[in-house]
């Protein structure tokens, strides 16, 4: 009488946790040794294209990554993670073009990388905050 | 939402982690639910339940405001 949630079932193993730590944090050092470097670089939006993809697919394998034991309470704690993750970034695009009027900066759209690189960010902290406290 | 479970643990000579393994749950699940943080799913109170030989009802007491 297991409760199997999408989200319980789509999950990798637990050492794609660190695997995708290590692409997450290869791509940022990358991408910034990259932009420090080479300051003149011809391709820059794809150059940021990269960074933020292998970012985002090493954020997307800790995300999704197992814990060691996975429970009901470990499944609630990822259920509320991403309820506050997409609800900040939510918030935070609508914002955005505010304080960018506010403070007589150009309006820009929100990227979907960066949104979606967002969201994934704030699942992981609040996620760990959340595993931590409880 | 309050519980006795750190009570029969203690009658039964149980650790958090022997009552986490028999259930197959993790210890800081145990310790989210003895310390009233946690409120666990119907499967999991009756799995509780049945090893401590009491029912659920004994087990977990509605409070005020619940």
């Amino acid at each position: 009488m297991e409760n199997k949630t999408i989200i319980k079932s789509s999950l990798l193993p637990n050492e794609m946790k660190l695997i995708g730590a290590v692409i997450a944090l290869l791509s940022f050092i990358g991408g910034l040794s990259v932009k420090m470097m080479n300051k003149e670089v011809a391709n820059t939006e794809l150059i940021i294209l990269c960074t933020y993809s292998g970012m985002i697919m090493g954020l997307l394998f800790v995300a999704l990554s197992r814990d060691k034991v996975e429970d009901e309470r470990i499944n609630q704690l990822r259920a509320q993670s991403m309820q506050f993750a997409f609800i900040f970034a939510a918030v935070s695009t609508l914002v955005r073009p505010v304080i960018d009027l506010l403070f007589g900066d150009p309006i820009e759209f929100e990227k979907a990388h960066s949104i979606v690189f967002m969201m994934l960010l704030v699942y992981i902290f609040c996620f760990i905050f959340l595993k931590k406290r409880a | 939402m309050k519980n006795i479970i750190k009570v029969e643990r203690a009658r039964k000579d149980m650790t958090q982690q022997d009552l986490a393994e028999r259930i197959g749950v993790s210890r800081q699940t145990i310790n989210s639910i003895e310390s009233n943080r946690y409120v666990p799913s119907t499967v999991l109170a009756l799995k509780i339940s049945e090893l401590f030989g009491i029912s659920v009802n004994e087990l977990f007491q509605l409070e005020e405001g619940d």
